[in-house]
Formats: C-alpha cells, sequence, structure tokens
C-alpha cells in the first residue's frame, strides 16, 4: 500500500509538469494580454509593466522563472489583483469552497447511497420509479437554474434564508443545497444500478443459500459491492466540488476558488489561471489516489503488492 | 459501523461552521453593491470604477466632490491659478490628518505624484498627471522623478507647474490617482500597505477588512478634518458582479444601494419600485467607430449614409429601455461653457445647415438614402461589425443591422468576442465597425476629443487622421482663454462631427436602486461620484 501511494506520487510530477507546461502555452496563446483594456496604455506604460511581471523575457525563459517559483511554492504576483499574490487568493478561497464542497459531497453521498439502495431494493414498485423520477429530474435540471430558483423562493419570496453572503452558517444552506442536489441523483442512480447488478450475483445467492438475513447480506455484502461504481464516481466528483462551482459562487456571493478560474482566464490573469490549475491538477491527482486506495478497501478482487 | 462514522464526520464538519455569532447593534452601516471584486486600493493601480468607489471613502485629494458631484474644496482649503494659467498654488488645511494622527502635508503630496511618474510604478494612470511639467519624460525614464513639475514648502504649500494652461486640471486633482499617499506606510510595507493591518488613509472612512470576493469593510475615520459631517459608522461594499444576484440582495435588504439593474428588468423595476428606482444621466457616450482606414469606410459619404439611417429614438425606446437620451454629438451635455456639436444635415443642395436630430426619422432616411445612392458604394462581402460578448451590445448590433438593411439595403455581419480578444481586433483594426462606450475620466470634453486626434494611437479606434481637427485640438490645449479654448474644442468636435468618423448613438445612463432607508445624500452625478460621506441612512 505504501508503495502503491509512494508510486502514484512519484508518478504524479510528470504529470503536474505536462498541466503546467500545456497550460502555460495554452493561455498564452489566447488573444489579448493582461493589460489590454478599454483605455489603451501609452506604451511605455505596457512596457513598464511588462518589467515589472517580467512579461519582456522570451518565453521559455518566464516558464523556467514560473517552474523555478513553484518548486518554492511561489505561484508568483496576481496580474488583475495588484495587492494579493495567487498563494494568498488560493488558499483565502480554498477553505470557503472546502467547506461547502466537501458537506455537499457528503451528504450527497449518504442520502444517494441510501435512495438507491431503497430503490434497488424495491425495484420497479412505485418507490422506485418515485426516486429515479426525482433523481432524473435532480440531473436534467442545471445549477444555473437550480440555484437561481432556490434563492427566489426560499430567499425572496419566502425570506427564510440570505440570498447571498458569507459568515454564518444560514449563508451555506442554500448553496449546499444546490450543490448537494444533482450529485443525490447521479449518487441514487449510480448505486440503484449496481446494487441491482450485485444482488443478482453469485455469492449474494451464496449469502442467501447460507441463511443470512437480509438486513447483513445488504450490509456486509451487496452494498460493499456495490458501491464500487459510486466511489471511481466520488473521487473526480469530490474533486471537482471541493475545487468550487462557477455558477453557485456567483449566484450565492460566495467567497471561493471556482470563480477565479473563470475569472482569471477572462483578464488573461497568467498566474492566477496557472496557480488555480496546477491547485486543481494535484487535488485531482489526489483523489484519483483515495479512490484507488479505497478499491483496495472495499473490493476483495483487488490487492495491491 | 462505516455509515456511524459517515454520520459522526458529518456532524463534526457541521459543528466547525456553526461560527461568527450574529452581531445586533444599531450602528448606521451603508451596504453597496460595487460591480466587480477591486484589482487593488493603491491608488496607482487601479482601473475602474469599483476602486474609485472604495478610494474616494477611504482617502482626500486637494479637491473634492459634493454630494452631486461638483467641485470643493478637500485637503486643499484654497487654490491660486497663476496669470499664465501654467502655476497652480494649493494651500493645504492644516486641520487635516491621517489616520495615524500624522498631518497631512504638500511633501504627501509630492511624494504620491513622483511615485507615480516613476516608471517602477508602472501605474494605468499617467495620462492624468500628464499636464504636470517632466511627467512624461519621467515616464520615459529620459528625466528623474524628482524633475516632475510639483514643489512643496515642507508644510502646507504645494506649488504645481504645468505644461500649458490645463483648465481642468483641477478636476484632475480630484481623481483617485492624485490622492496623497502616507509615505511611510508605503514604504515600509512595500506591496503590502493596502492590507487593513497596515493602511493609513486621510478620507472619511478607515479601511477594516477586506477580504477579496466578499466585502471590503470600511468604518469611520475619527481622526478626519471633517469627521463631523459624516453621518455613517462604516460602510461595506460588496463585489457582486451578477446583477440578477444585486437585484435580489436589494430586496430581501441585504444592500441599499446597487450598483447596476438587470438591463431587462428596468421597465419592471420601474413600475414595481418608483422610489428606488434611479436613472442619472452620466457623462458618458456609447457610439460605434467605423474603421476610417479601411474600404467601405474610407469613404465619407457611405459613412454619412450610415449615421443617418439609424433611428436612435427607436433604439433607446424599444432595443435598450434604460432612459438613455439619444445621441447626436460625441460629448455628452453637461454644466459649463461647452456646448455639444451636433451632427448638422443638409436637406437639400441648395438650403442650410440643420441640426439633424431636428428632423423627423423619415426626413433623415431619405437623406441617407439620397446620399448613400451619391456614395457609389457596392455590396461586396458584408459589413462585419464586431462587439464584445454581453447580451446589451448584441440587442443593439442586431438593431443597426436590421436598420441599415431596411433603409440602405446593407448587408452587416455581426461577431461577437470576448472581452480581451475583442481588444487586440479593435487594437488591429481588422474590422469595419466597432461599438466602443466612453466613460468620462474627468469633467472636461477634452477628455472625450483627445480619443480622435491623430497621435491618440489605439484609443483613436476609428483611425480617424484629420488635419484641420488635430490644430484645432492642439490650439485649444495652448489657449490661456477659458472662453477660446472652448470655442477651439468645439469647433474640433464640430469639424469631428461633419467627417463622421464615428456614429454617436446615445448618452449613457446609471440605473440602479437605492433602498429607503437611505435618507440624504445620494444625488445624481454625471462623473458617477456618489462619497459616502454625504450619505445618510436609518437603521
Amino acid at each position: 500500500m505504501l508503495r502503491l501511494i509512494l508510486n502514484r506520487i512519484l508518478g504524479a510530477i510528470p504529470t503536474l509538469f505536462v498541466i503546467i507546461g500545456i497550460s502555460f502555452f495554452m493561455i498564452r496563446m489566447a488573444p489579448g494580454g493582461p493589460f489590454d483594456q478599454e483605455r489603451q496604455l501609452p506604451e511605455e506604460i505596457i512596457a513598464n509593466l511588462n518589467k515589472v511581471y517580467h512579461l519582456d523575457e522570451p518565453l521559455y525563459q518566464q516558464f523556467g522563472r514560473y517552474l523555478w517559483g513553484i518548486l518554492q511554492g511561489d505561484f508568483g504576483p496576481s496580474f488583475q489583483y495588484k495587492d494579493h499574490t495567487v498563494s494568498e487568493l488560493i488558499f483565502q478561497g480554498f477553505p470557503v469552497s472546502l467547506k461547502i464542497g466537501g458537506i455537499a459531497i457528503v451528504l450527497a453521498a449518504i442520502i444517494g447511497i441510501f435512495l438507491g439502495t431503497i430503490a434497488a431494493l424495491r425495484q420497479n414498485t412505485r418507490v422506485d420509479y418515485l426516486i429515479m423520477g426525482f433523481s432524473m429530474t435532480g440531473i436534467t435540471i442545471p445549477s444555473f437554474v437550480m440555484a437561481p430558483l432556490l434563492s427566489l423562493v426560499i430567499g425572496v419570496y419566502l425570506r427564510l434564508l440570505p440570498v447571498g453572503g458569507w459568515g454564518d452558517l444560514k449563508h451555506m444552506v442554500l448553496p449546499i443545497i444546490a450543490l448537494t442536489l444533482p450529485q443525490i441523483a447521479y449518487i441514487a442512480r449510480l448505486t440503484r444500478g449496481s446494487m441491482i447488478e450485485v444482488l443478482r450475483s453469485n455469492y449474494i445467492r451464496t449469502a442467501k443459500a447460507k441463511g443470512l438475513p437480509e438486513r447483513v447480506i445488504l450490509a456486509r455484502h451487496a452494498l460493499r459491492g456495490a458501491l464500487l461504481p459510486v466511489v471511481s464516481y466520488l473521487g473526480p466528483a469530490t474533486a471537482g466540488i471541493i475545487t468550487g462551482s462557477v455558477v453557485i459562487e456567483k449566484i450565492f456571493g460566495i467567497p471561493g476558488i471556482g470563480r477565479f478560474f473563470v475569472l482569471g482566464a477572462l483578464n488573461r490573469d497568467y498566474t492566477l489561471v496557472m496557480g488555480v490549475v496546477v491547485f486543481y491538477g494535484i487535488i485531482i491527482i489526489l483523489f484519483n489516489l483515495i479512490v484507488d486506495i479505497l478499491y483496495g478497501i472495499l473490493d476483495p478482487k483487488v490487492r495491491y503488492e | 459501523m462505516k455509515i456511524n462514522k459517515i454520520f459522526i464526520l458529518a456532524a463534526v464538519l457541521s459543528q466547525v461552521v456553526v461560527n461568527a455569532p450574529q452581531i445586533l447593534c444599531a450602528e448606521k452601516i451603508l451596504k453597496r453593491g460595487n460591480g466587480a471584486e477591486p484589482q487593488s486600493l493603491d491608488t496607482h493601480k487601479t482601473s475602474g470604477v469599483p476602486e474609485s468607489n472604495i478610494l474616494g471613502d477611504l482617502a482626500e485629494g486637494l479637491l473634492s466632490v459634493s454630494s452631486n458631484g461638483t467641485m470643493i474644496p478637500g485637503v486643499a482649503e484654497k487654490w491660486e491659478v497663476s496669470e499664465d494659467g501654467k502655476t497652480y498654488t494649493f494651500f493645504l488645511r492644516e486641520s487635516a490628518k491621517w489616520s495615524n494622527g500624522d498631518p497631512v502635508t504638500a511633501d504627501d503630496f509630492v511624494y504620491a505624484w513622483r511615485r507615480m511618474v516613476d516608471p517602477k510604478t508602472a501605474s494605468n494612470w499617467t495620462f492624468i498627471i500628464s499636464p504636470v511639467v517632466n511627467a512624461a519624460d519621467i515616464g520615459k525614464g529620459v528625466k528623474k522623478i524628482e524633475e516632475l513639475g510639483v514643489k512643496s514648502d515642507r508644510k502646507y504649500k504645494l506649488v504645481v507647474t504645468l505644461n500649458a494652461p490645463t483648465p481642468y486640471f483641477l478636476s484632475l486633482v480630484s481623481h483617485p490617482c492624485m490622492f496623497p499617499l502616507h509615505q511611510k506606510t508605503v514604504e515600509t510595507h512595500g506591496d503590502k500597505w493596502t492590507r487593513p493591518e497596515n493602511f493609513v488613509s486621510n478620507g472619511a472612512f478607515i479601511l477594516e477588512e477586506w477580504s477579496p470576493q466578499l466585502h471590503v469593510k470600511l468604518k469611520k475615520n475619527p481622526k478626519y478634518w471633517d469627521a463631523s459631517s459624516v453621518k455613517l459608522d462604516g460602510v461595506i461594499f460588496y463585489p457582486i458582479d451578477d446583477r440578477q444576484a444585486e437585484l435580489k440582495r436589494f430586496k430581501t435588504g441585504d444592500i441599499h444601494i446597487t450598483r447596476m439593474v438587470p438591463a431587462d428588468q428596468i421597465e419592471t423595476l420601474k413600475a414595481q419600485m418608483p422610489n428606488n428606482y434611479r436613472s442619472t444621466p452620466m457623462y458618458s457616450s456609447y457610439y460605434y467607430s467605423f474603421n476610417n482606414t479601411k474600404a467601405p469606410f474610407d469613404n465619407p459619404k457611405v459613412r454619412q449614409a450610415l449615421a443617418l439611417a439609424v433611428d436612435r429614438e427607436k433604439l433607446v425606446k424599444q432595443v435598450t429601455k434604460g432612459d438613455e437620451k439619444p445621441a447626436y454629438s460625441m460629448v455628452p451635455p453637461a454644466p459649463g461653457d461647452y456646448t455639444p456639436q451636433e451632427i448638422q444635415c443638409r436637406l437639400s443642395d441648395t438650403s442650410d445647415l440643420v441640426p439633424c436630430k431636428s428632423l423627423t426619422q423619415s426626413q433623415r432616411e431619405a437623406l441617407s438614402k439620397k446620399i448613400f445612392a451619391e456614395s457609389g458604394y457596392k455590396q461586396g462581402e458584408p459589413i462585419r461589425i464586431v462587439f464584445n460578448t454581453d447580451e446589451n451590445h448584441k440587442k443593439i448590433a442586431i438593431a443597426l443591422s436590421g436598420m441599415w438593411k431596411s433603409v440602405l439595403g446593407v448587408e452587416t455581419e455581426l461577431t461577437n468576442k470576448e472581452w480581451k480578444v475583442y481588444l487586440a481586433a479593435r487594437e488591429k483594426r481588422d474590422y469595419e465597425l466597432y461599438r466602443q462606450v466612453w466613460r468620462a475620466d474627468y469633467n472636461d470634453p477634452n477628455t472625450f476629443l483627445i480619443l480622435l486626434k491623430s497621435d491618440s494611437g489605439a484609443d483613436n479606434t476609428a483611425g480617424y487622421f484629420s488635419k484641420a481637427y488635430d490644430d484645432l485640438m492642439i490650439k485649444g490645449a495652448a489657449s490661456k482663454d477659458l472662453k477660446e479654448r472652448m470655442d477651439y474644442l468645439m469647433g474640433a468636435e464640430k469639424q469631428m462631427m461633419s467627417d463622421f468618423p464615428i456614429i454617436p448613438l446615445y448618452y449613457f445612463v446609471e440605473n440602479n436602486l437605492v433602498s429607503d432607508k437611505v435618507l440624504s445624500g445620494y444625488e445624481g452625478s454625471a462623473m458617477g461620484y456618489h462619497l459616502s460621506k454625504w450619505i445618510d441612512i436609518t437603521e
């Protein structure tokens, strides 16, 4: 197990290097630069700015400078938010995104697995249809529809919760609901599908033949197998959700890091985009590793030597 | 067992987030929507309106603005202008203090202005200070910062020498980039001087908290010289770039003053909240620039025909619907000695020139068709209109395209581009027609007219090169007499309006919502200044 973790971490280094390389050159290929604005700056000011931010150096030199910075944990200054470094922006925003994303994914996993299991056990009954109907709706309604609807009905009409801002628990409820609903829907469908398959498998039949009670079969044998596809879905989904949702953050005014990705790209804030990309890359790699480890625990067929 | 663990984890997580006890207090805190997250609170490194709004509350320049936008004494109690209009002497009030108690002296201005022109600062705003002697050369690195034409007596007298009489110089010194800086603070903390724990300012408020993408909190500055006029205990600026989200937060009482309103809901809001809806004419223009350097718009008659075919009344009433005023000049109307020079028309070859505005739309269209026929224009490829991605810009482009098609039979092709791509395309003059908005940087027609001077580089998006226009602008800039200067500028705009390098469409308005809780001090201001200093609220 330790060897697996070590191997994966070593393997992550070239992956990250490729990610950094591709995104570094791609963002610079986009037309326009960080200092373009409605009023065109005089040439000498552009030259001064380029000098301050080292944009006057050849590209390979800038790339080298950037890599050297990353090795020292420095993502550089933001071109757009000039009073902050990229690291500061990421580490101020990430706890916020982690908080709502983390709670949302835990809730979604619990509720989704529960609903999916029930639907599988009551296959083709009204309960099943109800749950699957709900989950189909959850999947098809995008968050940019669900979030404004929630804030309009619960926030503006009923005045139960604030429609935006950050600070208290009450500010987190609506964004978490908006983030959780589609995830519940996906997880419920996944669980139901794999549970139905598992319930038909030979080892469950054997367990039944042994005379084990239904509850024990479900908890000890069926759920374990049925969760495998859910776990592989949850890895990248968690990585995605805890690194912030642009739509949810914008609609509810949440100071997470999701928006920096889009704002950084739109503003050609090279360092900010790069910082978020690298950070996102690390999180994805981390969660894929966690999924692999969980596979080893859940699936008796998978053993890491 | 595993499920239990997950429950425990969820319980722990939810405990972690139950924090920040409710604070109930009777303080007067004004909550303002402020568009985007401020790029910086360093007066020399900002570029937009959101930063100006915050800095206007945090700091104060030589001159300040009243609640209705007129210039009033700020740190300078009084000032004198020399006979030749080139030397300004400001006398600073001795009661002006920094938030740490230090006196605000003329040295603080000298330091700030030298820092702004210093190439190492790489400030966006050096064009504001360019009338000051040697400012341009210092920016180019030819001269030293000490050679800037500004001197202090080490106490309360500041003497500024200008290259040429610049009547709008007083408007320039009220711009945030010309505010004083506390030298010790800036030098001690470097890039981190704008953090709340370091920030030292001289305005009505001080920086209390800055949480990126969440809010900027200010509290009343007890050391401010005019603190007795300040009615609020604090101000919170929220960076809300989504207009729908801002509207919802206004409706729930979360913010008192919005920055904007969703364009498609203006009519509903006017009907639903007539007491809250505000529409303020701005010193700002929305226009289209022809690419004068390329066919077909190197032909003045084609330009004129297209400009006349536009039904501006219909555009503002049925398309933009935000109480905008149809525009026939580039410079918007404003109080003062300048009369905007509107497009003139000649109904027949023998008749006199009359303002096109006074004609009916059908007369204008008839004239447009006649001029278009004379121009000899033959439709080849469709004319390409380019604008940056935005619902409002798109609607306007579609409307114009329809008007030109129905009146002149001209085919157009609409292209929208993401903002930075649009800017790059415009700079290269790749297309035939560009949409453009210009918001005045200072209160003088020069801020608009300078754009179309031959040497304005990429700002001259139209690629308009007119010797006559340039000459009038140069004469205006050199003129000592205020009235004479205005005459030259008006002459320049008149010349330009007869050449049609651009199509003025409408004068901008600022539409927003103001809560019933705002009692006083929030008035219309064409430059968009709304200092929280003047605002009072109930709470």
